[in-house]
């Protein structure tokens, strides 16, 4: 009865078909309660009344909600290329690997205790060395006068954010589009 | 030609072909068979009727069957009895399945099943879900909105004076 052995394989695998999706999927929703992929955050957000954004928004500690509340007032009153940028930078981002971004994260937080003046430099020579290509990008790191102009952390954090972002988005076009909408 | 020869109803055509089967199978009366003969010496539909049946005839006049064993009907009966007092399982699966083989075949079989399930992405989970916007705004959480700002504060400050916009953090 070589049909009966047939059954109870093709019954078996749709058994275990059937109770590992639901499992995986569970799995999946626990993540977080109401997950919303990152990307799509932003552009929830937009179509939100202000009555309903602050009712979220009181649900974060005093402190937290007043920097979240500042920065989305900055983000709404960025010119529309600006904007525009941004949200192609950070849907890059998002496209990045968990531990990537928690790299691009830890070396952000490195950049930040770096005084206000050296950070514009900072700034100044990432933005350069993005937009070189590789082989020359290497050269000028590897070079006697960017090892004198940045000492050994600011080295190792240019390094590490050159090696870590993505790509940066092309130029931006002379005229923004007109957008009432935040990031995304 | 006789009279009965004239009125006689054509077997095939009036669709009553018994009296032609009769004949191809030499079991009709003598006097019936002679009408047919003759019938079918001016029909050709008839003669091609009766000649088809008649191979078949000769086809079975050649056949041999095999001879049944004397004890044929002792072991038919003895068979069915043993088949009665089957338990359930054994009637299901047959005589010669054997568990072994079959759990560990089953086994592989649904550890390739679920490694398929945890390997292949399954859409409907990744997509994020198509709702309203009403739901939408009901699911997003104020720390989810917090991190994203974090992040687009840290992607500003990095590439601040890049685009033109202002410098200033968010």
């Amino acid at each position: 009865m070589k049909y009966a052995l047939q059954f109870v394989a093709l019954l078996l695998v749709l058994v275990s078909c059937a109770t590992a999706q639901p499992f995986r999927a569970r799995a999946k929703d626990n993540r977080a309660p109401g997950f919303i992929p990152p990307h799509l955050v932003m552009e929830r957000l937009s179509r939100m009344s202000p009555e309903e954004r602050k009712r979220m928004l009181d649900r974060l500690p005093e402190d937290k909600r007043r920097i979240t509340e500042e920065r989305l007032r900055e983000l709404e009153s960025m010119p529309p290329v600006a904007r525009e940028r941004l949200r192609k930078e950070f849907n890059d981002f998002q496209g990045l690997t968990p531990e990537k971004q928690q790299e691009l994260r830890n070396l952000f937080q490195r950049f930040s205790k770096v005084s206000e003046e050296r950070r514009h430099e900072l700034r100044r020579e990432l933005n350069r060395l993005r937009s070189m290509p590789p082989a020359r990008r290497a050269a000028r790191i590897g070079d006697e006068h960017f090892r004198s102009e940045f000492n050994d952390e600011e080295r190792e954090i240019l390094q590490g954010l050159v090696e870590t972002l993505p790509p940066p988005p092309p130029a931006p076009p002379r005229r923004g589009r007109p957008d009432s909408q935040l990031v995304n | 030609m006789t009279m009965r020869e004239q009125t006689m109803n054509c077997p095939v055509t009036t669709g009553n072909p018994q009296a032609l089967l009769d004949y191809a199978a030499r079991t009709a009366a003598p006097e019936q068979a002679s009408v047919l003969a003759r019938h079918m010496a001016i029909c050709p539909e008839c003669a091609r009727f009766a000649e088809a049946q008649s191979q078949v005839w000769s086809a079975l006049d050649a056949w041999d069957a095999e001879p049944v064993p004397s004890d044929f009907d002792e072991r038919l009966y003895a068979r069915i009895d043993a088949e009665s007092r089957r338990s359930f399982w054994s009637r299901i699966l047959g005589d010669s399945f054997a568990w072994k083989p079959a759990v560990s075949f089953a086994g592989a079989l649904a550890t390739v099943a679920v490694a398929l399930v945890l390997v292949v992405p399954p859409n409907r989970v990744d997509q994020p879900s198509v709702t309203s916007p009403d739901t939408a705004r009901a699911e997003l959480d104020a720390e989810q909105v917090e991190r994203a700002l974090e992040d687009l504060e840290m992607l500003r400050q990095l590439s601040a004076g890049t685009s033109g916009g202002s410098s200033q953090a968010l």
